[in-house]
């Protein structure tokens, strides 16, 4: 039972907070996998994406520390107070523009895949502006609301996916490519492993998201979230081995976005949707909405946080202004090709180094300016829990 | 109270403007001719091709719909549009300006080449078909000898439209003597693949419909030949893909049929000599021997000389394949899977393919003796 004075925030439940972590990566990074570790690496890209994993557990273990420094408080929020102001406000600053790229790459890029399949007479920004009026109306309600959102539309899809990956295992046809690589050429795994890392760029938000758990469900919120980074995993590897054992290494290479073209060639003849995949693939418009809405929302909660900004009115009027601003920017983008060039060349750096970066800063930081963050801590919550 | 009543309407209305876009594009099914299969043919212009766009008539769709198996007042069920241009969209430009519907290749079922395409021109096709967004690479290919027109031209009386005849057979493995059938994206992963050379089934036109019991042998986009029917039964044999196949043994005067099983072909690198090694195992019935003479040792003997006939046909079929250099069976593929190193090495495998040892291992198991399936 919560016994803290202070309850200021909606809260959400440790499965929630799971979801919407987990929702806020793979969307991007799941169109180009796993060209980009094959390319590198053959056959050997498996372990590319195994080391993405093993890396992204370290960097979630390390971001969560981070948050429960002051665990009621986002990160832009209490920043500023440890580092002091000019520093907390070029990384409340970065963390804004980095979210709103991330959301730019990627609607424009669900807009270009829809476009090429199923809509080619619809311009992208179209495509683009109902699926952002889409995630902006799942933010609306809230946190609450849009992890109810997710949990309710967002899981089951992410189910389906699943299990279609596995209906994909009858298109098999080398098998001999499902024994794992025995090879481990260590630069072209580490090339893969940094050039597919753009499939777990974004779950960051959880140092804005944090504080939006329930207190008692904190520690089960992270253990959650580590299972929902196992299963992901999982699915990866499984969905590596059928596509390498359905298309061979050199044919992946070829393809702009492998899984789509996977689902592509599945049909289940005598059901009554004959290319079942293709349904699969419309259906991953909920995955980018609601990828899309939880960026929005830590979006809008920055930048609340940054301008102080407080109230119900003023959430409605950022998260709209955000999401025009979205639809607007994403017609820069003029193709495909230049949406991947930006993840390589930029997001999954910038990414990176933020994941990297914050942790690095702020624990030192935090333990040399222990009062400080003992101050901040007990400020919100009489018993915040331990950070290490 | 009334500034906010208003503008949650406007925003509603302004939301709806995104969300109602569904209907951007949209184009009635009766304002399109959804082709169903394709030809692709050389024009008589070197340098050209002609592509034939099938498509069922509206009254063969609506008694097709209604169950009717019969063309409608001897009317043909199909109609074809040509069009020819040095490119896939110039023919399709010209094809679309003699129709008064758009059409559609989003529901392409089939498509048909002609065995005299240059490689120049079926690159071209090949590569311009990828980059149709709205078709997904799952129509049937096949070869026809010649003229893919005249191919699609025939009917048969089993199927109403030649693309459900190629999708019926090939998507029933027991209607095969050898599964055959080629996927657009399994023959556009052959040809993106080092070490392997597509092979394409043959549909050759006579009087009651189809035959298809030869394929095509591709070296990269470069036509190379045609194998027999037995030479076709052999590959579908080391390639796993047998499944009604029988063998006639004259000294038994007995037949063994139904020879169906899996095929595992692996490579070994001796002293720098490739080794390709078949290992087929495959389960057979064994039918016109007279029940007075179905001893076991009878039996034992005609599975022996069935597996080594087959054999000496497979062992003779990959020299035939080395000798005209062409991979089908991806022997440099598995090559390049199992040992990359020594793969990487070669930097044309087809100066290297007519060297490699084959060894096939045949092993037929008489699995059932005297009745039909």
């Amino acid at each position: 039972m919560n016994t803290d004075t202070v309850e200021r925030l909606p809260r959400i439940s440790a499965m929630q907070f799971a979801t919407m972590i987990t929702s806020g990566y793979i969307a991007l990074g799941i169109f180009y996998f796993p060209r980009q570790a094959i390319s590198n690496a053959g056959r050997a890209g498996l372990w590319s994406i195994v080391l993405d994993g093993l890396i992204t557990w370290v960097l979630m273990h390390l971001i969560f520390r981070v948050s429960r420094l002051v665990p009621n408080e986002t990160l832009t929020s209490f920043a500023p107070k440890i580092l002091s102001k000019p520093v907390g406000f070029v990384m409340a600053m970065y963390t804004i523009i980095y979210h709103f790229i991330l959301a730019i790459a990627a609607v424009t890029l669900f807009g270009f895949v829809l476009g090429d399949i199923f809509l080619p007479l619809t311009p992208t920004w179209v495509i683009v502006g109902s699926l952002v009026f889409t995630a902006v109306y799942m933010g609306w309600g809230g946190t609450a609301g849009l992890a109810r959102t997710l949990q309710s539309g967002y899981t089951p899809i992410v189910i389906l996916t699943s299990l279609t990956g596995l209906a994909t295992s009858l298109l098999v046809r080398h098998p001999v490519l499902l024994l794992p690589p025995s090879t481990f050429p260590v630069i072209p795994i580490l090339r893969g492993a940094w050039q597919e890392y753009i499939i777990f760029i974004g779950f960051q938000l959880a140092v804005t998201l944090y504080p939006f758990i329930r207190n008692e469900q904190r520690k089960q919120a992270e253990k959650y979230t580590y299972i929902a980074l196992g299963i992901v995993i999982a699915i990866l590897v499984i969905e590596y081995e059928v596509m390498i054992a359905t298309f061979g290494p050199a044919y992946i290479t070829q393809l702009r976005w492998p899984l789509v073209s996977l689902m592509r060639i599945l049909s289940v003849q005598g059901f009554f949707i004959d290319k079942f995949g293709l349904l699969v693939v419309a259906l991953w418009t909920i995955i980018v909405a609601g990828f899309t809405a939880v960026r929005l929302w830590c979006l809008t909660h920055d930048t609340m946080a940054m301008f102080r900004l407080k109230g119900a009115l003023a959430y409605h009027i950022v998260l709209a202004v955000s999401g025009f601003a979205l639809i607007l920017s994403s017609t820069v983008i003029p193709n495909a090709q230049f949406d991947e060039m930006l993840n390589e060349r930029y997001l999954i750096p910038a990414g990176t180094f933020y994941l990297v970066g914050i942790p690095l800063i702020l624990l030192p930081v935090a333990y040399f300016r222990r009062k400080t963050v003992k101050k901040l801590r007990t400020q919100t919550e009489t018993t915040p829990p331990p950070v290490g | 109270m009334r500034f906010r009543v208003w503008s949650k309407a406007i925003t509603v209305l302004l939301g709806l403007i995104f969300l109602l876009t569904g209907c951007w594009g949209n184009l009635p099914v009766n304002n399109r001719i959804l082709v169903l299969a394709m030809g692709i043919d050389p024009a008589k212009s070197p340098n050209q091709f002609t592509v034939t766009f099938q498509s069922p008539t509206p009254s063969a769709v609506t008694n097709s719909s209604q169950g009717s198996s019969s063309g409608s007042g001897g009317q043909s069920a199909v109609f074809a549009v040509k069009g020819t241009g040095q490119s896939l969209e110039a023919a399709f430009n010209q094809a679309q300006a003699k129709v008064s519907k758009d059409l559609y290749l989003g529901q392409l079922q089939l498509l048909v080449i002609s065995n005299q395409l240059k490689p120049t021109l079926l690159k071209r096709a090949v590569t311009s078909l990828q980059s149709i967004g709205t078709l997904d690479k799952t129509p049937y290919i096949v070869v026809a000898n010649e003229s893919a027109f005249k191919m699609l031209q025939q009917t048969s009386p089993q199927a109403k439209f030649p693309s459900l005849y190629f999708i019926s057979l090939f998507g029933c493995m027991s209607c095969q003597t050898d599964a055959l059938g080629m996927r657009f994206w399994q023959y556009l992963v052959r040809i993106d693949t080092r070490g392997v050379d597509p092979y394409i089934p043959v549909a050759l036109p006579f009087s009651q419909g189809y035959r298809v019991d030869r394929i095509a042998l591709y070296r990269g986009y470069h036509y190379v030949t045609m194998l027999d029917p037995t030479q076709t039964t052999t590959f579908g044999i080391l390639q796993g893909l047998a499944h009604k196949v029988s063998l006639y043994l004259p000294k038994f005067q007995a037949t063994v049929a139904f020879l169906t099983g899996p095929s595992r072909l692996t490579t070994q690198v001796v002293n720098g000599q490739v080794h390709a090694t078949f290992n087929v195992h495959l389960t057979a019935m064994l039918m016109g021997l007279d029940s007075h003479s179905e001893t076991t040792q009878k039996i034992s003997e005609i599975s022996q000389m069935a597996s080594d006939t087959l054999a000496k046909r497979c062992v003779a079929l990959v020299r035939q394949l080395q000798h005209q250099d062409v991979d089908p069976l991806g022997i440099g593929r598995m090559l390049s899977w199992q040992h990359p190193d020594t793969f990487s090495h070669y930097a044309h495998w087809h100066q290297e393919y007519p060297k490699v040892h084959v060894i096939v291992h045949c092993v037929v198991k008489i699995t059932d003796v005297g009745t039909t399936k």
